[in-house]
């Protein structure tokens, strides 16, 4: 117990140590053919006080990884290649369909995978995230 | 009256080459449109309308070929032929070119068809004022249909100031009625008749408002018209200034189906509209209301010309011709 | 387009009809924008990538059909409006089977058929991939109104593809209904969708004059 409280009075100190920047909440990928992008998806929450800028991402089970946005506004489906995010200060951004993701090139997975990727943030900081594989139909 | 192109005209009974020429050329380009539609050059129909291809292709022939009926020193001066010249080519344009896909996918762009159709091309049409050159060019059937007693009913209610204002304000702000509009974007029979009934409008009210003839010839003062060329003015900036200012979307064709420059929002498209069809208009109908004035201050010069005054007269009234 | 007088007073009438009846017909859900008397009848010739056979629409006589363009590349708006079609064909159970869903490149040159049959395969037996030649896409887009723009990539910049996202419904005579829009938006309104899509299926035909007359009186 007394252990426990130890650990609960250090952990915002160790925050700070290990800067863990953004917190990643609900991550996942959905894969459809090995032919065709993957796309992946979560919710970035940032705790800190000043704005945190994705400038990449990169995969081992991707080839290349791209931010991208896709945008419905004027009744017309695109998609653009996006060169950051930023995720504001104690805000968060989603990643999900119909807006930003992240599109793994050459995906090397299959549905029911874990896919670990890390972002790379403006400040030189990373942050890694594993991302549950889905299929087309099953997707959460 | 000269009449030696009633000779001429009497050749024109059967078919001639460049009717046949006119009509070979709609058939191929409608197969065109239909079955090879993607890689045609930009000049050709996005969507074939014959009524709008003969129309403004038989209306070149039939202008040259009055043209050179007309005596050299009865021909209507370089500028007038450009502005009718120019204004078919711009109902060509808009209508019979694939610029027309870009007009069915932005708002603004379909404000600048329908001013066009509706406004800038009637303009031109009437400033040319091409009656006599076309009366020596078309077919001399269509000369007598034109000069039947039905037509001339017809056209003697509607050139008439008032009717022509309204047939001008229907036919190009009926459209505008949001749940018309999605209608008639969707629907081709529909988009065609308002393309159709736009540019019918537009050309009955302008040749009301830019008749250059005096009175006697003309039905109408040259006041009247110049204050039916005015007055339209006012309901058609009230409809698109409220189209450019206010936030509510009111055209959501364009959003339900894809505009083709997304980076334009549908409030910027809306109000950019709202401005093509509130502005250069606006600035059109003073130009009228100027040129029917000139008009008259021309036609007063020259009927003083004409007054021989006889020899001891005194002058009492002495017209306002700015000279 | 031919343009007789018989059709062109019919399209007012039905127009003049939308608006007197937009007040007392059932309402769609908000994302569901009825076509119904305004758009042309389903017209389109392709080849249908799982049997590479030429279809025309008499194929998809008897079926509710929707119409849908994309690509395959599309890895983020496609799949999702193919996934919500997905889940609003579910909803509908065992009406589902009357259901076909057409799915129709506007990136032929990337998506050979193979590709596409093996893509559709994926969001369930109901969904059939269409591939055209460009004339035959140029043609179908020009009919329903759709605009899509392929774009070649250059040396600083990507492939992109872009395409109208909203999705045709037709009945099984192959007349237009309503179009669904946002169906690749955050929240779409599936019940919603579903219930207007369950309308059409038990359509039947010989009574839809009744039925008309019905929803004049009963609000």
């Amino acid at each position: 117990m007394r252990f426990f409280l130890v650990v609960f009075w250090l952990l915002p100190l160790m925050a700070q140590a290990a800067t863990p920047e953004l917190i990643v909440v609900k991550p996942w990928m959905r894969y459809l053919l090995a032919s065709i992008p993957a796309a992946g998806y979560m919710e970035l929450q940032n705790p800190g006080a000043a704005d945190v800028v994705i400038t990449g991402a990169a995969s081992s089970a991707c080839g290349m990884l791209m931010l991208h946005k896709s945008s419905d506004t004027s009744g017309m489906a695109m998609m653009m290649d996006v060169q950051s995010i930023t995720v504001p200060a104690h805000g968060s951004v989603t990643l999900a369909p119909g807006g930003y993701h992240l599109m793994c090139m050459q995906p090397a997975m299959k549905p029911g995978d874990k896919v670990a990727l890390t972002l790379s943030l403006q400040n030189g900081g990373t942050v890694a995230a594993v991302l549950p594989v889905y299929g087309a139909q099953n997707a959460p | 009256m000269d009449n030696s192109w009633m000779k001429t005209r009497l050749m024109d009974k059967r078919l001639d080459y460049a009717s046949l020429g006119i009509i070979t050329a709609a058939v191929l380009v409608d197969l065109a449109c239909r079955f090879l539609p993607a890689n045609l050059p930009y000049v050709f129909p996005f969507i074939f309308n014959a009524p709008v291809f003969l129309g403004t292709w038989f209306m070149v022939l039939w202008y040259f070929r009055g043209m050179a009926r007309t005596p050299a020193s009865e021909r209507p001066g370089r500028v007038r032929q450009w502005f009718f010249l120019g204004a078919l080519a711009l109902v060509y344009f808009v209508l019979q070119t694939k610029f027309e896909y870009l007009t069915q996918h932005m708002f603004f762009l379909n404000r600048v068809q329908a001013v066009s159709i509706g406004m800038v091309a009637p303009f031109g049409i009437a400033i040319g004022w091409m009656s006599e050159v076309l009366a020596r060019g078309i077919p001399a059937w269509l000369l007598a249909a034109c000069r039947s007693a039905v037509v001339r009913k017809i056209g003697y209610v509607l050139f008439h100031p008032l009717p022509a204002m309204a047939l001008f304000l229907i036919t190009s702000d009926i459209w505008l009625i949001p749940s018309v509009h999605f209608a008639a974007m969707i629907d081709p029979t529909l988009y065609a008749i308002m393309n159709f009934s736009c540019l019918f409008g537009g050309l009955v009210f302008w040749l009301v408002v830019l008749d250059p003839r005096p009175t006697p010839v003309s039905r109408f003062s040259f006041l009247a018209r110049a204050a039916a060329g005015f007055l339209v003015m006012f309901p058609q900036i009230g409809i698109s200034a409220y189209i450019a200012l206010t936030s509510t979307d009111l055209y959501s064709f364009y959003t339900l189906c894809g505009r083709i420059f997304p980076a334009i929002s549908p409030a910027n498209d809306q109000m950019l509209g709202g401005m093509i069809q509130w502005i250069p208009p606006g600035m059109m109908n003073t130009a009228a209301l100027i040129i029917a004035l000139n008009s008259l201050r021309l036609s007063d010069i020259k009927a003083e010309k004409d007054i021989v005054i006889p020899p001891g007269a005194k002058v009492y009234k002495a017209n306002w011709t700015g000279r | 387009m031919n343009v007789s007088f018989r059709s062109g007073l019919t399209s007012l009438a039905a127009a003049a009809a939308l608006l007197l009846l937009s007040a007392c017909h059932k309402n769609l859900s908000d994302q569901d924008v009825s076509v119904q008397g305004l758009v042309p009848p389903l017209a389109l010739a392709m080849q249908d990538v799982s049997t590479n056979q030429p279809v025309t629409a008499a194929n998809f006589q008897g079926k509710v059909t929707l119409l849908y363009f994309g690509y395959t590349n599309c890895p983020d708006v496609c799949p999702f409006t193919l996934g919500n079609i997905d889940k609003i064909l579910k909803q509908l159970g065992p009406l589902a089977k009357d259901v076909t869903v057409l799915f129709v490149t506007v990136d032929p040159d990337r998506d050979a058929p193979a590709t596409l049959a093996q893509y559709v395969a994926l969001f369930g037996p109901n969904v059939q991939g269409l591939r055209g030649t460009p004339d035959q896409l140029f043609a179908l887009a020009r009919r329903y109104r759709v605009v899509f723009s392929v774009i070649k990539p250059t040396a600083t910049t990507s492939y992109q593809v872009t395409h109208s996202a909203a999705v045709y419904v037709f009945n099984t005579k192959g007349d237009a209904q309503f179009l669904i829009s946002g169906l690749d938006t955050d929240k779409p309104d599936i019940a919603g969708i579903t219930d207007d899509l369950r309308d059409v299926i038990n359509q039947n035909p010989h009574i839809s004059l009744l039925s008309w007359l019905e929803t004049l009186t009963s609000s």
